[in-house]
């Protein structure tokens, strides 16, 4: 049982991750290689503003903020003067960010590995079903589950998921109905990195807060993403499920086989699907 | 008055139109007709901010918009119905016309108003648009154009390819849309339905209008590829 919840805490974890790669890769195009250090970040300006406000929530709230705002500004000055260019050049300038960002937080907080105590109300662990598991560990699915209903009912029902919708698959359509499609590619950015902020945040109590985090997860997010069909939210979803739980299980029984496992079930997907569980051109919807 | 004036455009190096001149008004239906490759979807096209002029200008009412961008042209009040409709395949048909209206202020055109005018759209609105028949996909074009309230509507072969009973329904809405103010270029290649809505016709070939006049009755050989003038 308390494998299984360790498992859906990755899952989440890895769907914030993965719900900002596939939105982005959906609307701009782009496979955000920066989105691992964006975590990183996203994770340290928590750390700042635990330190700062002496709680765990208002980090939930700043570093998502902090990290949004960011990403519209990445977008506007170094992608979308390279959108007239081929794909490789946004490739390359995400390439660039991971350097910048990673000697902006080495210069800021240095190398030393730092932690974030969970909030008061949810440290220690609760007996449930004949184990102990720990309290951050459910409100990290709660809250993922949440994020996810948010994200679902944003694209289905909202005036922006709607615009997101169109925009991704006919931008010049779009933007031939009035619809100002540079905004539209800065908001996905945006949120894409305001959701990275979230798992950075969610990340503290449960991992160490460190240089390296973000690439040593980034991986398991191209797989998800890649698993569920690039551009593909839903697919998103199973994604992350598939690795997390593979995460939890390997590490109960195979640890010294975990990353392997997870390969293996990429290769199988797409062994089965080839062009993930979800097609694209069902994107976002 | 929607008007573009001695305007090139070109395609990497080569030009598709020369120095073209052309205009609508409001509440006019203008014709502009010829063969495959004259240069009709780019004219429109260039009218609609979706390709830039290489020189000559694009003047809405007075106001020069030559370098407007396509969003803030459709905001202006122009609206273009593509050659191939381009119906978001993902979205039902009732969302394709929410979504033409995000980005505009009301007017006198809403859903149920659309709906009035193609009854069929109000019965396949919760359909997803790659669901669509080809007769129904143009009126949701059209419904969609209509949904941001333009001045102006740029019609790309609109009845290309339906079946005649829809077309003379199309045909109807047309003049109707027409009959509200609206100014209209209808785009064809052959003169058949221009002749009942059109009082103006301009005949295009090779990126130049060859012939421009009010008298319908002798187009057919001025634009018919057999008898085509240069
Ligand atoms: N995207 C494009 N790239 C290069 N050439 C094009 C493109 N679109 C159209 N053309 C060329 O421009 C000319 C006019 O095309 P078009 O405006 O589509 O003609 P029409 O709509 O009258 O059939 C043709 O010679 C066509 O081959
Ligand atoms: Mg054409």
């Amino acid at each position: 049982m308390s494998t299984l919840i360790i498992g859906l805490s990755i899952s989440m974890l890895l769907f914030l991750l993965a719900a900002g790669l596939t939105l982005i890769f959906g609307m701009l195009g782009v496979i955000n290689f920066a989105h691992g250090a964006l975590y990183m970040l996203g994770a340290y300006l928590a750390f700042q503003a635990h330190a700062t406000f002496g709680s765990f929530w208002p980090a939930l709230i700043v570093s998502p903020l902090c990290l949004a705002a960011a990403g519209l500004a990445i977008e506007r000055l170094t992608l979308r003067p390279l959108y007239p260019r081929t794909h490789e050049f946004q490739l390359l300038a995400t390439f660039g960010l991971i350097l910048v960002i990673e000697e902006v937080v080495r210069v800021v907080w240095g190398l030393d590995y730092r932690h974030l105590t969970p909030p008061p109300g949810l440290t220690g662990s609760v007996a449930l079903f004949g184990s102990d598991i720990a309290r951050y560990r459910l409100f990290v699915i709660g809250f993922g589950a949440a994020v996810i209903a948010a994200l679902f009912f944003g694209i289905e029902r909202t005036k922006l998921g709607l615009v997101l919708r169109a925009a991704s698959v006919n931008p010049t359509m779009a933007a031939t109905l009035g619809i100002d499609v540079n905004l539209v590619r800065s908001l996905v950015f945006a949120l894409g990195a305001g959701l990275a902020g979230i798992g950075g945040t969610i990340a503290g109590p449960l991992l160490p807060i460190q240089l390296s985090m973000g690439f040593t997860i980034i991986l398991d997010c191209f797989i998800v993403v890649v698993i569920g069909g690039l551009g593909n939210i839903k697919g998103a979803v199973f994604g992350a499920l598939l690795i997390g739980m593979t995460r939890a299980f390997g590490q109960l029984y195979a640890p010294e086989w975990i990353d392997i496992a997870t390969y293996v079930v990429l290769l199988a997907v797409l062994l089965v699907r080839p062009q993930g569980l979800f097609a694209a051109k069902e994107r976002l919807a | 008055m929607l008007a573009l004036s001695q305007a090139d455009v070109f395609y990497g190096r080569a030009q598709a139109l020369h120095a073209l001149d052309l205009g609508v008004a409001p509440a006019e239906i203008v014709a502009m007709v010829g063969r495959n490759g004259a240069g009709k979807s780019t004219a429109l096209k260039a009218l609609a901010g979706l390709l830039s002029l290489g020189a000559g200008r694009r003047l809405l009412d007075g106001r020069d918009i030559t370098g407007l961008a396509p969003h803030r042209t459709s905001r202006a009040g122009v609206a273009l119905v593509p050659e191939d409709r381009q119906i978001f395949g993902n979205l039902s048909a009732e969302e394709n016309l929410d979504l033409a209206a995000v980005s505009h202020r009301p007017g006198p055109w809403t859903k149920a108003r659309v709906f009035a005018l193609f009854p069929r759209l109000a019965e396949r609105a919760r359909a997803r648009g790659l669901t669509l028949s080809g007769g129904e996909q143009q009126m949701l074009a059209i419904g969609r154009a209509l949904m941001t309230n333009p001045r102006y509507l740029l019609l790309d072969e609109p009845t290309e390819g339906l079946a005649p009973v829809v077309v003379a329904q199309m045909c109807n809405a047309i003049a109707a849309i027409a009959r509200d103010g609206v100014g209209i270029l209808l785009v064809e290649q052959n003169a058949k339905v221009p002749r009942l809505l059109a009082r103006r016709f301009l005949v295009v070939d090779g990126g130049r209008i060859t012939w421009e006049g009010t008298d319908a009755a002798d187009i057919d050989e001025r634009f018919n590829p057999m008898n085509a003038v240069h």
